[in-house]
Protein backbone atom coordinates (compact mmCIF):
# COMPACT_ATOMS: atom_id res chain seq x y z
CA UNK A 1 0.00 0.00 0.00
CA UNK A 2 2.96 2.29 0.97
CA UNK A 3 4.44 1.46 -1.93
CA UNK A 4 2.13 2.15 -4.55
CA UNK A 5 1.20 5.41 -3.07
CA UNK A 6 5.24 6.34 -3.21
CA UNK A 7 4.92 4.93 -7.26
CA UNK A 8 1.88 7.63 -7.60
CA UNK A 9 4.18 10.37 -6.33
CA UNK A 10 7.14 9.35 -8.12
CA UNK A 11 4.97 9.36 -11.39
CA UNK A 12 3.74 13.12 -10.07
CA UNK A 13 6.45 14.57 -8.82
CA UNK A 14 9.43 13.42 -10.68
CA UNK A 15 7.95 12.14 -14.22
CA UNK A 16 6.45 15.97 -14.54
CA UNK A 17 10.31 16.61 -14.64
CA UNK A 18 11.25 14.67 -17.44
CA UNK A 19 11.12 17.31 -19.87
CA UNK A 20 13.20 19.72 -17.43
CA UNK A 21 15.65 16.43 -16.45
CA UNK A 22 15.66 16.11 -20.56
CA UNK A 23 16.45 19.64 -21.26
CA UNK A 24 19.46 20.01 -19.00
CA UNK A 25 20.83 17.04 -20.30
CA UNK A 26 20.21 17.96 -23.75
CA UNK A 27 22.10 21.25 -23.07
CA UNK A 28 24.78 19.83 -21.44
CA UNK A 29 25.89 16.91 -23.44
CA UNK A 30 24.56 18.65 -27.24
CA UNK A 31 23.46 15.18 -28.05
CA UNK A 32 20.22 14.12 -28.33
CA UNK A 33 21.17 10.48 -28.20
CA UNK A 34 23.84 10.95 -24.65
CA UNK A 35 20.96 12.89 -23.07
CA UNK A 36 18.32 10.60 -23.77
CA UNK A 37 20.64 7.85 -22.18
CA UNK A 38 21.70 10.23 -19.42
CA UNK A 39 18.25 11.42 -18.86
CA UNK A 40 17.10 7.62 -18.40
CA UNK A 41 19.52 6.52 -16.19
CA UNK A 42 19.24 9.75 -14.20
CA UNK A 43 15.52 8.57 -13.58
CA UNK A 44 16.54 5.22 -12.77
CA UNK A 45 18.35 6.58 -10.15
CA UNK A 46 15.64 9.16 -8.59
CA UNK A 47 13.39 6.45 -8.88
CA UNK A 48 15.98 3.97 -6.80
CA UNK A 49 16.84 7.28 -4.22
CA UNK A 50 12.82 8.48 -4.33
CA UNK A 51 12.07 6.87 -0.83
CA UNK A 52 15.01 8.74 0.87
CA UNK A 53 14.20 11.99 -0.59
CA UNK A 54 14.00 14.94 1.91
CA UNK A 55 11.25 18.03 1.17
CA UNK A 56 9.64 18.36 -1.48
CA UNK A 57 12.02 20.51 -3.68
CA UNK A 58 11.60 17.60 -6.31
CA UNK A 59 12.42 19.22 -9.43
CA UNK A 60 15.97 20.56 -7.86
CA UNK A 61 16.43 17.48 -6.52
CA UNK A 62 15.65 15.76 -9.78
CA UNK A 63 17.81 18.06 -11.80
CA UNK A 64 21.22 17.97 -9.50
CA UNK A 65 20.91 13.54 -10.35
CA UNK A 66 20.50 14.72 -13.91
CA UNK A 67 23.49 17.17 -13.93
CA UNK A 68 25.76 14.43 -12.00
CA UNK A 69 24.87 12.01 -14.32
CA UNK A 70 26.00 14.79 -17.30
CA UNK A 71 29.17 15.75 -15.70
CA UNK A 72 29.93 12.35 -15.29
CA UNK A 73 29.49 11.75 -19.28
CA UNK A 74 31.18 14.83 -19.86
CA UNK A 75 33.65 14.08 -17.65
CA UNK A 76 34.45 10.00 -19.66
CA UNK A 77 34.10 12.28 -22.77
CA UNK A 78 37.09 14.42 -22.09
CA UNK A 79 39.28 11.73 -20.76
CA UNK A 80 38.27 9.97 -23.84
CA UNK A 81 38.99 13.60 -26.44
CA UNK A 82 42.63 13.71 -23.74
CA UNK A 83 43.47 10.45 -24.68
CA UNK A 84 42.51 10.55 -28.70
CA UNK A 85 43.80 14.33 -29.51
CA UNK A 86 45.94 14.98 -26.66
CA UNK A 87 47.27 18.25 -28.76
CA UNK A 88 44.10 19.62 -29.83
CA UNK A 89 43.51 23.04 -27.91
CA UNK A 90 40.03 24.71 -27.04
CA UNK A 91 39.00 26.78 -29.79
CA UNK A 92 38.73 30.05 -28.56
CA UNK A 93 35.16 31.63 -29.41
CA UNK A 94 36.23 35.15 -30.49
CA UNK A 95 37.85 33.23 -33.89
CA UNK A 96 34.86 30.92 -34.01
CA UNK A 97 31.72 33.74 -34.28
CA UNK A 98 30.83 34.63 -37.33
CA UNK A 99 29.86 37.93 -35.92
CA UNK A 100 29.70 40.85 -37.41
CA UNK A 101 32.03 43.73 -35.52
CA UNK A 102 29.94 46.32 -36.36
CA UNK A 103 26.12 44.30 -35.46
CA UNK A 104 26.45 45.07 -31.71
CA UNK A 105 22.70 44.94 -30.46
CA UNK A 106 20.94 42.39 -29.03
CA UNK A 107 17.45 42.41 -30.35
CA UNK A 108 19.33 41.82 -34.13
CA UNK A 109 20.86 38.24 -32.98
CA UNK A 110 19.43 35.27 -34.38
CA UNK A 111 18.69 32.38 -32.24
CA UNK A 112 21.67 29.92 -33.93
CA UNK A 113 24.09 32.58 -32.74
CA UNK A 114 22.79 32.74 -29.34
CA UNK A 115 22.36 28.41 -29.24
CA UNK A 116 25.92 28.86 -30.60
CA UNK A 117 27.27 31.25 -27.50
CA UNK A 118 25.90 29.13 -25.25
CA UNK A 119 27.54 25.73 -26.31
CA UNK A 120 30.77 27.38 -26.27
CA UNK A 121 30.50 28.49 -23.04
CA UNK A 122 32.42 25.66 -20.48
CA UNK A 123 29.60 22.80 -18.61
CA UNK A 124 30.09 24.61 -15.40
CA UNK A 125 28.71 28.28 -17.36
CA UNK A 126 26.39 26.28 -19.51
CA UNK A 127 24.34 24.33 -16.49
CA UNK A 128 24.18 27.95 -14.32
CA UNK A 129 22.34 29.66 -17.22
CA UNK A 130 20.25 26.91 -18.53
CA UNK A 131 18.66 26.75 -14.77
CA UNK A 132 18.65 30.54 -14.58
CA UNK A 133 16.87 31.61 -17.56
CA UNK A 134 15.19 28.39 -18.89
CA UNK A 135 13.86 26.40 -15.88
CA UNK A 136 13.99 29.55 -14.02
CA UNK A 137 15.14 27.89 -10.80
CA UNK A 138 15.90 30.49 -7.49
CA UNK A 139 19.66 30.75 -6.92
CA UNK A 140 18.75 28.74 -3.86
CA UNK A 141 17.91 25.96 -6.45
CA UNK A 142 20.40 25.97 -8.62
CA UNK A 143 22.81 25.64 -5.52
CA UNK A 144 20.94 22.80 -4.56
CA UNK A 145 21.13 21.41 -8.33
CA UNK A 146 25.35 21.81 -8.97
CA UNK A 147 26.13 21.25 -4.83
CA UNK A 148 27.66 24.47 -4.51
CA UNK A 149 27.00 27.87 -2.26
CA UNK A 150 24.58 30.58 -3.33
CA UNK A 151 27.70 32.94 -3.71
CA UNK A 152 29.26 30.89 -6.68
CA UNK A 153 25.70 30.85 -8.13
CA UNK A 154 25.57 34.63 -8.19
CA UNK A 155 29.51 34.66 -9.16
CA UNK A 156 29.23 32.00 -11.76
CA UNK A 157 25.69 33.15 -13.44
CA UNK A 158 27.36 36.89 -13.69
CA UNK A 159 30.57 35.49 -15.03
CA UNK A 160 29.09 33.34 -17.85
CA UNK A 161 26.25 35.97 -18.81
CA UNK A 162 29.20 38.18 -19.44
CA UNK A 163 31.40 36.24 -21.39
CA UNK A 164 27.79 35.65 -23.45
CA UNK A 165 27.51 39.22 -23.51
CA UNK A 166 30.99 39.73 -24.83
CA UNK A 167 30.76 36.35 -27.53
CA UNK A 168 28.15 37.81 -28.54
CA UNK A 169 28.55 41.65 -29.51
CA UNK A 170 32.02 40.54 -30.40
CA UNK A 171 33.78 42.63 -27.73
CA UNK A 172 31.60 45.26 -28.30
CA UNK A 173 30.76 46.23 -24.79
CA UNK A 174 32.97 45.11 -22.26
CA UNK A 175 31.71 43.87 -18.48
CA UNK B 1 32.63 52.91 -6.60
CA UNK B 2 29.03 53.13 -6.69
CA UNK B 3 28.89 51.54 -10.25
CA UNK B 4 31.62 48.60 -9.34
CA UNK B 5 29.03 47.57 -6.66
CA UNK B 6 26.08 47.44 -8.69
CA UNK B 7 27.56 45.92 -11.46
CA UNK B 8 28.89 43.38 -9.07
CA UNK B 9 25.02 42.38 -8.19
CA UNK B 10 23.20 43.84 -11.13
CA UNK B 11 22.70 39.81 -12.20
CA UNK B 12 21.45 39.07 -8.23
CA UNK B 13 19.09 42.17 -8.66
CA UNK B 14 17.69 41.67 -11.99
CA UNK B 15 16.74 37.95 -11.05
CA UNK B 16 15.24 39.31 -7.91
CA UNK B 17 17.93 37.26 -5.49
CA UNK B 18 18.81 40.81 -3.56
CA UNK B 19 18.09 41.17 0.01
CA UNK B 20 16.38 44.48 0.28
CA UNK B 21 19.21 46.77 1.68
CA UNK B 22 21.35 45.91 -1.30
CA UNK B 23 18.57 45.93 -3.58
CA UNK B 24 17.44 49.29 -2.60
CA UNK B 25 21.06 50.59 -2.91
CA UNK B 26 21.08 49.01 -6.40
CA UNK B 27 18.33 50.67 -7.59
CA UNK B 28 19.10 54.48 -6.17
CA UNK B 29 22.29 54.19 -7.95
CA UNK B 30 20.09 52.87 -11.29
CA UNK B 31 18.41 56.14 -10.62
CA UNK B 32 21.45 58.40 -11.50
CA UNK B 33 23.93 56.18 -13.03
CA UNK B 34 22.84 55.46 -17.22
CA UNK B 35 26.16 54.00 -17.87
CA UNK B 36 24.65 51.03 -15.43
CA UNK B 37 20.87 51.17 -16.30
CA UNK B 38 22.99 50.10 -19.99
CA UNK B 39 24.29 47.64 -18.83
CA UNK B 40 20.81 46.32 -17.07
CA UNK B 41 19.00 46.43 -20.02
CA UNK B 42 21.94 45.05 -21.75
CA UNK B 43 21.09 42.18 -19.03
CA UNK B 44 17.99 42.32 -19.97
CA UNK B 45 17.96 41.85 -23.67
CA UNK B 46 20.20 38.65 -23.35
CA UNK B 47 18.21 37.22 -21.17
CA UNK B 48 15.48 37.17 -23.39
CA UNK B 49 17.95 36.56 -26.15
CA UNK B 50 18.50 33.25 -24.32
CA UNK B 51 14.91 32.75 -23.43
CA UNK B 52 14.03 33.18 -27.42
CA UNK B 53 16.37 30.77 -28.65
CA UNK B 54 16.86 28.12 -26.39
CA UNK B 55 13.18 26.27 -27.16
CA UNK B 56 12.23 24.00 -24.65
CA UNK B 57 12.31 20.70 -26.14
CA UNK B 58 9.99 17.95 -24.96
CA UNK B 59 11.33 14.50 -23.97
CA UNK B 60 11.09 11.87 -26.26
CA UNK B 61 8.06 9.82 -25.93
CA UNK B 62 9.90 6.63 -26.22
CA UNK B 63 11.86 8.03 -23.31
CA UNK B 64 9.17 8.58 -21.27
CA UNK B 65 7.51 4.55 -21.93
CA UNK B 66 10.88 3.18 -21.53
CA UNK B 67 11.16 4.72 -18.16
CA UNK B 68 7.48 4.11 -17.05
CA UNK B 69 7.88 0.21 -18.02
CA UNK B 70 11.30 -0.28 -16.39
CA UNK B 71 10.21 1.42 -13.10
CA UNK B 72 7.03 -0.76 -13.19
CA UNK B 73 9.56 -3.56 -13.52
CA UNK B 74 11.77 -3.13 -11.03
CA UNK B 75 8.64 -1.82 -8.99
CA UNK B 76 6.98 -5.60 -9.72
CA UNK B 77 10.92 -6.85 -8.02
CA UNK B 78 11.26 -4.71 -5.81
CA UNK B 79 10.63 -6.37 -2.27
CA UNK B 80 9.72 -4.78 0.41
CA UNK B 81 9.84 -6.21 4.17
CA UNK B 82 6.83 -8.33 3.74
CA UNK B 83 8.00 -9.90 0.38
CA UNK B 84 11.31 -10.33 1.69
CA UNK B 85 9.79 -12.47 4.56
CA UNK B 86 7.66 -14.44 2.06
CA UNK B 87 10.55 -15.18 0.09
CA UNK B 88 12.92 -16.18 2.75
CA UNK B 89 9.88 -18.80 3.79
CA UNK B 90 9.63 -19.75 0.91
CA UNK B 91 13.12 -20.74 0.07
CA UNK B 92 13.36 -22.16 3.45
CA UNK B 93 10.65 -24.54 2.84
CA UNK B 94 12.23 -25.63 -0.94
CA UNK B 95 15.53 -26.03 1.16
CA UNK B 96 13.65 -28.57 3.91
CA UNK B 97 11.78 -30.29 0.84
CA UNK B 98 14.47 -30.85 -1.36
CA UNK B 99 17.70 -30.83 0.47
CA UNK B 100 19.67 -34.28 0.14
CA UNK B 101 23.31 -33.85 2.05
CA UNK B 102 26.30 -34.46 -0.89
CA UNK B 103 26.66 -38.27 -1.50
CA UNK B 104 28.76 -39.64 1.17
CA UNK B 105 31.44 -42.33 0.45
CA UNK B 106 29.65 -44.64 2.27
CA UNK B 107 26.74 -43.41 -0.64
CA UNK B 108 29.31 -43.65 -3.42
CA UNK B 109 30.19 -47.35 -2.33
CA UNK B 110 26.64 -48.11 -1.81
CA UNK B 111 25.57 -46.54 -5.26
CA UNK B 112 28.49 -48.79 -6.63
CA UNK B 113 27.27 -52.37 -5.63
CA UNK B 114 23.90 -51.85 -5.90
CA UNK B 115 24.36 -51.22 -9.70
CA UNK B 116 26.94 -54.24 -10.42
CA UNK B 117 24.44 -56.65 -8.64
CA UNK B 118 21.98 -55.48 -11.05
CA UNK B 119 24.08 -55.86 -14.25
CA UNK B 120 25.22 -58.66 -13.08
CA UNK B 121 21.74 -60.33 -12.38
CA UNK B 122 20.11 -58.77 -15.88
CA UNK B 123 22.96 -59.73 -17.91
CA UNK B 124 23.34 -63.11 -16.38
CA UNK B 125 26.72 -62.57 -16.00
CA UNK B 126 26.65 -64.04 -12.34
CA UNK B 127 30.22 -64.46 -11.73
CA UNK B 128 33.95 -65.65 -12.95
CA UNK B 129 34.85 -68.52 -11.11
CA UNK B 130 31.81 -71.22 -10.98
CA UNK B 131 32.64 -73.46 -7.94
CA UNK B 132 31.18 -74.30 -4.94
CA UNK B 133 34.44 -75.21 -3.90
CA UNK B 134 35.72 -72.55 -1.55
CA UNK B 135 39.79 -73.51 -2.39
CA UNK B 136 39.06 -72.82 -6.02
CA UNK B 137 37.81 -69.63 -5.47
CA UNK B 138 40.24 -68.17 -2.71
CA UNK B 139 42.88 -69.27 -5.52
CA UNK B 140 41.30 -67.88 -8.46
CA UNK B 141 40.92 -64.32 -6.25
CA UNK B 142 44.50 -64.81 -5.06
CA UNK B 143 45.66 -65.27 -8.44
CA UNK B 144 43.69 -62.19 -9.99
CA UNK B 145 44.44 -59.85 -6.81
CA UNK B 146 47.09 -61.05 -5.06
CA UNK B 147 45.19 -61.97 -1.71
CA UNK B 148 41.93 -63.54 -0.84
CA UNK B 149 39.43 -63.60 1.19
CA UNK B 150 38.45 -65.94 3.72
CA UNK B 151 35.23 -67.89 1.72
CA UNK B 152 33.54 -70.35 3.70
CA UNK B 153 31.06 -73.15 2.45
CA UNK B 154 27.48 -72.31 3.70
CA UNK B 155 25.75 -75.00 2.14
CA UNK B 156 24.73 -76.48 5.01
CA UNK B 157 23.07 -73.33 6.57
CA UNK B 158 21.59 -72.88 3.09
CA UNK B 159 23.59 -70.62 1.54
CA UNK B 160 24.66 -72.25 -1.58
CA UNK B 161 28.15 -70.93 -2.54
CA UNK B 162 28.17 -69.82 -6.76
CA UNK B 163 31.65 -68.73 -7.57
CA UNK B 164 33.57 -65.40 -7.08
CA UNK B 165 33.88 -62.20 -9.39
CA UNK B 166 36.12 -59.22 -9.90
CA UNK B 167 33.70 -55.80 -8.91
CA UNK B 168 34.81 -52.31 -8.27
CA UNK B 169 34.49 -50.22 -5.90
CA UNK B 170 35.46 -46.69 -5.81
CA UNK B 171 37.63 -47.45 -8.97
CA UNK B 172 39.48 -50.64 -6.90
CA UNK B 173 39.48 -54.41 -7.96
CA UNK B 174 37.43 -56.24 -5.08
CA UNK B 175 36.72 -59.49 -4.59
CA UNK B 176 33.03 -60.38 -4.81
CA UNK B 177 32.13 -63.74 -3.23
CA UNK B 178 28.66 -65.24 -4.37
CA UNK B 179 26.05 -67.12 -2.95
CA UNK B 180 22.45 -68.61 -3.79
CA UNK B 181 19.82 -68.82 -1.10
CA UNK B 182 16.21 -69.85 -2.08
CA UNK B 183 16.53 -69.03 -5.98
CA UNK B 184 17.75 -65.61 -5.18
CA UNK B 185 21.30 -64.59 -5.98
CA UNK B 186 23.47 -62.48 -3.20
CA UNK B 187 26.65 -60.51 -3.58
CA UNK B 188 29.09 -59.99 -0.86
CA UNK B 189 31.36 -57.12 -2.04
CA UNK B 190 34.60 -57.49 0.39
CA UNK B 191 36.55 -53.73 0.98
CA UNK B 192 39.16 -53.09 3.44
CA UNK B 193 37.28 -50.55 5.94
CA UNK B 194 37.14 -47.03 5.06
CA UNK B 195 37.05 -44.15 7.33
CA UNK B 196 33.10 -44.29 8.56
CA UNK B 197 31.84 -47.51 9.14
CA UNK B 198 29.85 -49.21 6.62
CA UNK B 199 26.07 -48.70 6.76
CA UNK B 200 22.67 -50.73 5.48
CA UNK B 201 20.77 -49.13 2.80
CA UNK B 202 17.56 -50.40 0.92
CA UNK B 203 17.03 -49.10 -2.94
CA UNK B 204 13.98 -50.78 -4.75
CA UNK B 205 13.58 -54.02 -3.24
CA UNK B 206 17.16 -54.68 -3.25
CA UNK B 207 18.60 -54.88 0.25
CA UNK B 208 22.27 -54.08 1.36
CA UNK B 209 23.47 -55.34 4.60
CA UNK B 210 26.83 -54.12 5.96
CA UNK B 211 29.59 -55.35 8.56
CA UNK B 212 32.96 -54.82 9.51
CA UNK B 213 35.14 -57.60 10.49
CA UNK B 214 38.62 -56.97 11.10
CA UNK B 215 39.63 -54.42 9.12
CA UNK B 216 37.39 -55.22 6.12
CA UNK B 217 34.05 -54.55 5.53
CA UNK B 218 31.33 -56.65 4.02
CA UNK B 219 28.38 -55.87 1.59
CA UNK B 220 25.84 -57.98 1.19
CA UNK B 221 23.64 -57.28 -1.97
CA UNK B 222 20.28 -59.48 -2.69
CA UNK B 223 16.89 -59.07 -3.35
CA UNK B 224 16.71 -61.74 -0.27
CA UNK B 225 14.95 -60.88 2.43
CA UNK B 226 16.54 -58.64 5.12
CA UNK B 227 16.22 -61.30 7.43
CA UNK B 228 17.75 -64.00 5.75
CA UNK B 229 20.70 -61.63 5.07
CA UNK B 230 21.15 -60.57 9.05
CA UNK B 231 21.17 -64.93 9.07
CA UNK B 232 24.15 -65.11 6.19
CA UNK B 233 26.31 -61.80 8.09
CA UNK B 234 25.75 -64.19 11.31
CA UNK B 235 26.57 -67.57 9.53
CA UNK B 236 29.83 -65.99 7.64
CA UNK B 237 31.48 -64.39 10.87
CA UNK B 238 30.89 -68.04 12.55
CA UNK B 239 32.37 -69.98 9.38
CA UNK B 240 34.63 -67.94 8.24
Amino acid sequence: LFRKELDEQFEQEIMRHLDAAYNLSLWLLRDPHDAEDATQSALYKAFRAFGRMRGNDAKPWLLAIVRNECMDVLQARSVRNRLEYPTEEILDFAETTELDPEESAMQTLDAQTVVAAINQLPPEFREVIMLREIEELSYREIAHVIGKPIGTVMSRLARARSRLQVMLTAGGECL
Amino acid sequence: VKCEFTRRLIDAYMDSELDSPNAIEVEAHLAECDKCRQILEARQELSKAIKLAAGYVQAPAGLRTQIRRETHIKRRFRFGPVTTGIAFAVGVVLVLAFWRPWPSEQDRIIGDVLSQHETSVSTGHLVDVASADPKIIQAWFSNKLGYSPSVPALNKEGFELVGGRLGLVQGHSVPVVVYAHKQRKIDIFITPSGESSATDADREGIHVRSWNDCGVDYRAVSNDTPSDLSNLHKEFLIHK
